[in-house]
């Protein structure tokens, strides 16, 4: 039997375990940057706000509504997300942490699945503050659907066991095709021409024909549907296909000494997460555009360039300027710029070669203690010169805008939660026990 | 071709093998991490020795509360912590299983 348990209203669930105040107040959580609204508790949803949309076109609703808004705290939700799973792994050992809010569990024998839900529930609500919905099926396909029908079927109690024949055609019946796993808009066209517009059709279908249309990964929706487990756990996070490092600018730049720094900036995060997972990239992209809110002229661009297998920030910060250099054009004002990296390798495959006169052992070295000295005297501390000419420290407009940021309550001593000791009625504690273990 | 650095070979410490690991207040305190939270005290007076504005509550949100014990509660939109009576409602988020205060 597979499980799949999800937080509700993840990100806004974190902000209020630590402030009691908005029990009842609506909450909203922002993008990076402030840029779009990520997250939304019940109350903010009832409101009628929109997941995605951008928070300037909702800020006077918001206020009016006096909702509570939140800049997105990655530290706290990573935090609590750790915690939730480890509240989790006691139910068992066979996890897949999906995301930051949903992992799949999976037993080989029988339980009470209806009181293991429950137990759930309860566990992680009582444990983290956080409220969760867990869903059972015998396939992960049919986990993440019961997982949604914890939530939204009528009289919804956070749990749903699809554990009979009779329950899972029930439940099929009552479902768009789109709240599948797996089933996107594209597959639903193609699916349509096939004549499939239910998911109780979708498990009727020829696999054969169905994997014409959409591939294995659509022949292995079909299985799951009726029950045949074919999607494993992955309990090892697979190594990432590429690394992603871009930000929003506070304000519009047209500076490109400014957007030189900012590049070789993301160039320098991205090139940190790709040591810490121990890899290499043979691929850059760089990619900068102007404000598409703002009613000026629009340019959007980017460009690629390959190179032997590197994690050195040098070498990434310099490739990254040099793809910027065939892009920037001073006339826009750029609001976003971003670099990703690409084709990813595991660092014991790089080889150096004969033609080459990089010394690997010497970068390598140089790397580890640049991370060392950053992990212990924080980010930045070392870096490259290209990436903070003094002229710009006065004017960071690139930095990321946080407005709304709350405190990172469990991971730093001086952003605790406050705790109300009232002087009266607050009787001498006790003398200590006089032994303990 | 790098040359391999020195070999030193002296003799074995005779407190091979009887280390141990330092010891850790965590180890002490927390029985459960995953449902255990740090907070500050926050009081206008004094309210014991080892218990005073500033000090440091460590709460275990997987325990029960018991009679007397001191507790986490969230009254009028704060977090208070006091001792656990049944006389009157309490909104209880944990228990209290420590204070800690730097002199």
């Amino acid at each position: 039997m597979f499980a799949l348990v999800d937080a509700n209203s993840f990100y806004a669930a974190c902000e209020r375990v630590f402030r009691p105040d908005l029990a009842n107040r609506p909450v909203v959580v922002l993008s990076n940057n402030d840029g779009c609204i990520v997250a939304r508790s019940k109350q903010a949803k009832e409101l009628g706000i929109e997941m995605g949309v951008p928070y300037f076109q909702v800020k006077a609703m918001l206020q009016r509504n006096h909702v509570a808004v939140f800049s997105s705290n990655y530290t706290l939700y990573s935090d609590m997300s750790r915690r939730t799973q480890e509240v989790l792994r006691l139910f068992s050992d066979d996890m897949e942490v999906y995301s930051i809010d949903e992992s799949f569990l999976h037993w080989s024998a029988e339980f009470p699945w209806q009181n293991i839900g429950e137990e759930i529930l309860d566990k992680v609500q009582r444990w983290t503050g956080l409220p969760v919905g867990a869903g059972f099926g015998p396939t992960k396909t049919l986990a993440k659907l019961a997982n949604h029908l914890a939530k939204r079927a009528k009289g919804a109690t956070g749990v749903h066991v699809l554990d009979n024949a009779a329950r899972i055609t029930a439940a099929l019946g009552n479902t768009e095709l789109g709240n599948i796993w797996g089933i996107s808009g594209g597959f639903i066209r193609r699916l349509a021409k096939l004549g499939v517009t239910t998911p109780l059709q979708l498990r009727g279908a020829n696999p054969l024909a169905v994997r014409r249309a959409m591939g294995v990964v659509g022949e292995r929706i079909v299985y799951e549907l009726r029950g045949e487990s074919c999607i494993p756990l992955e309990c090892v996070t697979p190594n990432k296909q590429n690394i992603c490092c871009s930000r929003s600018f506070g304000q519009v730049t047209n500076n490109p000494d400014m957007m030189r720094e900012a590049v070789g900036t993301f160039a320098s995060q991205a090139a940190v997460k790709l040591r810490r997972q121990d890899l290499a990239a043979e691929r850059l992209v760089v990619f900068i555009q102007t404000d598409r809110h703002a009613e000026a002229p629009q340019y959007a661009a980017s460009w690629p360039e390959r190179f032997p297998p590197t994690n050195d920030t040098r070498e990434l910060a310099r490739h990254a300027t040099a793809c910027l250099q065939k892009i920037f054009r001073p006339e826009y004002h750029y609001k976003k710029a971003g670099v990703l990296l690409m084709d990813l390798c595991r660092r014991e495959q790089v080889a150096p070669s004969l033609f080459e006169d990089r010394n690997l052992e010497a970068s390598n070295r140089l790397m580890q203690l640049m991370d060392k000295i950053n992990g212990e005297h924080g980010r930045g501390t070392i870096r490259l010169a290209s990436c903070s000419p003094q002229t710009l420290n006065a004017c960071r407009t690139w930095h990321l805008r946080s407005e709304h940021c709350s405190p990172r309550y469990t991971t730093q001593w001086d952003e605790l939660p406050l705790a109300l000791a009232k002087h009266q009625g607050f009787p001498v504690l006790p003398a200590a026990p006089r032994s303990e273990h | 071709m790098q040359l391999p650095g020195v070999i030193s070979a002296g003799f074995p410490s005779a407190a091979e093998g009887y280390e141990d690991e330092p010891l850790n207040l965590n180890d002490w305190i927390i029985r459960n991490p995953a449902a255990t939270f740090f907070y500050r005290v926050q009081s206008e007076g004094l309210l014991h020795e080892s218990l005073r504005d500033g000090s440091l509550l460590v709460v275990d949100r997987s325990l029960s509360p018991r009679l007397g014990k001191l507790v986490l509660i969230e009254e009028e939109g704060q977090f208070v912590v006091c001792r656990y009576r049944r006389d009157r409602p309490m909104l209880v988020c944990g228990v209290v299983i420590a204070a800690i205060t730097r002199f």
